[in-house]
């Protein structure tokens, strides 16, 4: 029976059996009327049985020949490892931080029957962390959702009366969390009734704060925190508790205060058997419209006013897509290594024809042959695994500084089994994908031919599949490079854009505490003291009041509008702000002191609110226009702010109106000083003078510049992310093309000779071999550039003001990669033109 | 505890596929023998198991191979003939002997068969 599935499917058979199973097969064939197809997949299943039994012994040998062969090839080990540990060890730093994102479920019993209830704008969507306590009081009729649970604000415990140490950040928490999540202590007592009937002061510390704050102290239980001492640990919770609050990232967490009855933020819930969370969120829409008072016509919208959501969702949504980015941008540069691997591998197995003929030919069959590269190939991706796992397990701290928060306090150690199995996984996947290629090559050389012309490799000159592998490295490193230059300049024009003020030498004082809280006619009058008190203190250029226009804080919260159907927010400033901060407004002039002073009924809105209020209205036209907004006087806008971005973060702007200070008087406290350059507030006068003038009060003096440096440093965080990637990126696809045109080089050295000898000089002849390596990094990178257009697209919804469209990003990255092409073929190729050719010729 | 018996004792599958070399004669290659032990024992081995066992039996010194001339036909083939060694031999007849002695006295041995239990 001549068939070429057979005779391929019988070289996986033992040669010793082979023409046995051969000889069975045909017979079988014949009584059975089956045909080739029939006998070839009955050939595999018994390769497949006997080398399942007698596989063992042949693979110890196999083992043992390949770790033989590697050390004997010592630098090409040495060198492929340390590349392919470049790209694992991306991968294993990246796994570290996106796995509890992305692929561990929450540390809850059953987490998926956990969901988050959160109170929104039914028109804006926005949501808030204040839930409506009609609705919690009403919730137990519900038949979806059990008890409903909180774990809300930060609070900070000291660790003593006197303790400089810093304190315990713990999340207030009700009495009933760690039920709803199905989570026990695991030393000492989760809270109880009985703490909340007798107002007792508990908490639960995290496991890692207990072993890093107290050393693991097996007296923790009993132990007294806070300045006063009267707060009790009572239990430590478990190793990799993840407190379910969606509100906040605070990276020193270190555990749970039982929270005194207050009001209900930011709940979640256990879904009772049977239900699924669209019923629960049909239930609560329901509850929420019989309990709750009904919304401004205007403002029903098609939201939700009580959304329901999957707790893993709300906790993670936010940064679930940029992990997944992250773990993208991973696995190309992973697949970039792989590449390379094959590449180096293949060049290998090239020069290694004859003794592969020779194996053939003394009886190993193709899947043996197949097997051995493979397991060379895994050898070497162990050694990088290992490589890189040792680099991570000594710069985790490094990279922890590094990260952002979120990522920060999520990151696992290198030493998590977790961890260790990944790298494993992937350097057995890279093993066979790697090894696999080059394998199949060395199965199937023409036995008789590479015998006959001995240890010679014939007459092929250039590396069979090399160019392929260029291809596609030189694709993976455009997406890579794209993505990097992208980051870059999004965070340049993060750093470098104005900011609608000047921030340097500006600062802004805040006063807060005292005893009981004044009327709001006093408070403005102590907070006009505390603009003049500031005002006469030496080197300040200048003092204008606002309230949180710098901190986004509490009239912000008062929207835009008073029935808050305009999604914005509201300031109030007074006369000169604008002008103090190096404001340059868009048009009009800003209030003037008898404006504010009279509480004029005039208005500054921003070009956001513009553009909401009255669509194709130009800045200049709407000076002078009345505005008119429900449940308040008309105001006149007498001018047009530009984008103020107090936190150079680089999300789009959101309306905002500016009204004259003391429109609302309530508790204000803060004063925008402008310093002469290079000179600091002295924060000790400004004490004294607060405590004389005002009263007994805390003052705090930040500096705007210092402020925005936070808020910077996750978008410095991608570039450099996305850079470090590239430059993996570069570095790979250079190693890879110098190792295939080294390769061809050394197999080109016969015809260099004679086109040397024929007149050929060393310019053409470098010429001639770094076109040869250019020629597959062009399509590739031709070929990244058509992904990259789309790939962009996903990158750019990460990052500030970029266009992957831009003609100049897209040359920029076309540039770096042939550049690096360029180089790294210009190595072999200064090489070959330095051939003798009659040293050449002569030995051929 | 009893002493080790001087002949180490057979797999079922080896004792089965022993058996059938023995039976076949000068017939018994993989073919034969699958369908052998098919027919007789109700087993149906895959060819992957007989010739995993034909290597073992062959590895312990139980039985030889060799290729025998293409058959006397038109397109008549070589085939792999087995055939059991003496040391098979003994390791065949002491299985055997082992479940006869197992077996004595009970409703499963030689005798008991046939009659009522």
């Amino acid at each position: 029976m001549k068939s070429r599935a057979f005779n391929a499917a019988l070289r996986l058979v033992p040669a010793e059996w082979r023409e046995t199973v051969r000889l069975d097969l045909e017979q079988d064939a014949g009584l059975l009327k089956r045909g080739a197809l029939w006998c070839a997949g009955q050939a595999v299943i018994v390769a497949a049985t006997m080398r399942w039994t007698f596989g063992g012994s042949a693979m110890f040998s196999d083992l043992r020949s390949a770790v033989r062969s590697l050390m004997h090839a010592r630098w090409f080990t040495i060198g492929a490892a340390v590349t392919f540990a470049l790209g694992i060890g991306v991968n294993l730093a990246v796994f570290s931080v996106v796995d509890r994102l992305i692929f561990r479920q929450l540390p809850y019993a059953n987490s998926q029957e956990l969901v988050s209830l959160r109170s929104c704008n039914p028109k804006t969507g926005q949501c808030g962390a204040s839930f409506p306590a009609a609705v919690t009081k009403e919730a137990a009729q519900l038949s979806a959702i059990g008890e409903i649970a909180v774990v809300s604000y930060t609070s900070a415990y000291a660790l003593g009366p006197d303790s400089d140490a810093p304190p315990l950040s713990l999340y207030l928490s009700s009495a009933n969390a760690l039920r709803v999540l199905g989570v026990r202590p695991v030393m000492g007592r989760d809270f109880e009734h009985d703490d909340v009937q007798s107002k007792r002061s508990v908490a639960l510390i995290s496991f890692e704060s207990w072993q890093r704050r107290f050393g693991g102290d097996p007296a923790i239980v009993g132990r007294r925190v806070g300045k006063s001492l009267s707060t009790e640990i009572i239990g430590v919770l478990p190793a990799g508790f993840i407190p379910p609050s969606w509100m906040q990232s605070d990276p020193k967490w270190s555990g749970l205060a039982l929270s005194p009855e207050g009001p209900v933020m930011a709940p979640f819930a256990r879904l009772k058997p049977g239900h699924t969370v669209a019923a629960a969120q049909a239930e609560m829409s329901a509850l929420a419209a019989r309990v709750l008072p009904p919304p401004p016509p205007a403002a029903v919208g098609p939201l939700p006013r009580i959304r329901v959501d999957l707790l893993d969702g709300a906790l993670f949504d936010r940064y679930s897509k940029y992990a997944w980015l992250v773990a993208g941008a991973a696995a190309v540069v992973l697949l970039m290594a792989c590449a390379n691997l094959a590449g180096l591998l293949i060049a290998r197995g090239r020069s290694r024809e004859h003794e592969a003929a020779i194996r053939t030919a003394l009886g190993a069959s193709a899947a043996r042959v197949v097997f051995a590269a493979m397991l060379e190939a895994g050898l070497v991706c162990l050694a990088g695994a290992c490589i890189a796992w040792l680099t991570l397990l000594a710069s985790t701290r490094l990279i922890v500084t590094a990260l952002p928060a979120m990522f920060a306090r999520y990151m696992e150690a290198a030493t998590e089994p977790r961890v260790i199995v990944m790298a494993l996984l992937a350097s057995a996947v890279c093993g066979v994908v790697a090894g696999g290629w080059p394998g199949a090559r060395m199965a199937y050389v023409p036995v008789a031919a590479v015998l006959q012309r001995g240890g010679r490799t014939g007459r092929q000159t250039r590396l069979p599949g090399g160019r392929s592998l260029l291809v596609i490295e030189s694709a993976l490193g455009v997406l890579l490079v794209l993505g990097a230059v992208l980051a870059i300049r999004s965070f340049n024009v993060l750093a470098t854009e104005s900011l609608g003020y000047e921030p340097r030498d500006l600062y802004v004082v805040k006063v807060s505490g005292g005893t009981g809280r004044p009327a709001p006619a006093d408070s403005f009058l102590q907070y006009q003291e505390l603009l003049r008190l500031t005002s006469d203190i030496p080197n300040v250029v200048g003092v204008a009041g606002s309230d949180s226009v710098m901190t986004n804080g509490a009239t912000a919260m008062r929207g835009f509008s008073k029935d808050r159907n305009i999604r914005g927010a509201r300031y109030e400033v007074g006369a000169g702000f604008f002008r103090l901060a190096g404001t340059e407004l868009v048009a009009g002039r800003e209030f003037a002191g008898e404006e504010v002073q009279a509480l004029a009924p005039v208005a500054m809105i921003n070009e956001a609110g513009l553009a909401l209020v009255w669509p194709g209205v130009t800045s200049k036209d709407a000076v002078g226009r009345v505005l008119t907004l429900t449940d308040e006087a008309p105001r006149t806008i007498v001018g047009v702010v530009p984008q103020l971005r107090r936190n150079a973060h680089g999300d789009p702007e959101e309306a905002a109106l500016y009204v004259p200070l003391g429109n609302e008087p309530a508790f204000y406290g803060e004063a925008l000083l402008r310093m002469a350059p290079g000179v600091s507030p002295p924060l000790d006068q400004i004490r004294q003078r607060v405590t004389t003038r005002i009263g007994p009060r805390t003052a705090a003096v930040t500096s705007v510049q210092a402020s925005l440096e936070p808020s910077l440093q996750d978008p410095r965080f991608r570039a450099v992310l996305l850079g470090t990637m590239a430059l993996c990126a570069l570095l790979l696809a250079g190693a890879g093309l110098y190792a295939i045109a080294s390769f061809d080089v050394s197999q080109q050295r016969h015809e260099m000779g004679v086109r040397m000898t024929l007149g050929a000089s060393a310019t053409e002849i470098q010429r001639h071999v770094i076109l040869g390596a250019l020629r597959p990094t062009l399509v590739g990178v031709l070929c990244g550039i058509v992904g990259g257009w789309w790939a962009a697209q996903v990158i750019e919804s990460f990052l500030y003001k970029t266009d992957h469209r831009s003609p100049l990003t897209l040359a920029v990255v076309a540039v770096v990669l042939l550049c690096t092409a360029t180089f790294a073929a210009w190595i072999p190729a200064r090489r070959a033109s330095r051939t003798d050719p009659a040293v050449v010729l002569r030995a051929q | 505890m009893g002493s080790r018996p001087d002949v180490p004792l057979l797999g079922e599958v080896e004792q089965l596929v022993l058996l059938a070399v023995l039976r076949l004669g000068d017939e018994a290659y993989a073919v034969p023998i699958r369908a052998l032990i098919k027919e007789e024992a109700q087993v149906d081995l895959s060819r992957g198991t007989i010739y995993v066992t034909l290597e073992r039996l062959e590895r312990k010194g139980y039985v030889t191979s060799w290729f025998s001339d293409p058959q006397a036909v038109r397109g008549g083939k070589a085939r792999r003939i087995f055939r059991l060694k003496p040391p098979g031999i003994a390791a065949a007849k002491a299985a055997k002997s082992a479940v006869d002695r197992l077996a004595e006295g009970t409703v499963v041995s030689p005798k008991a068969v046939g009659k009522k239990a």
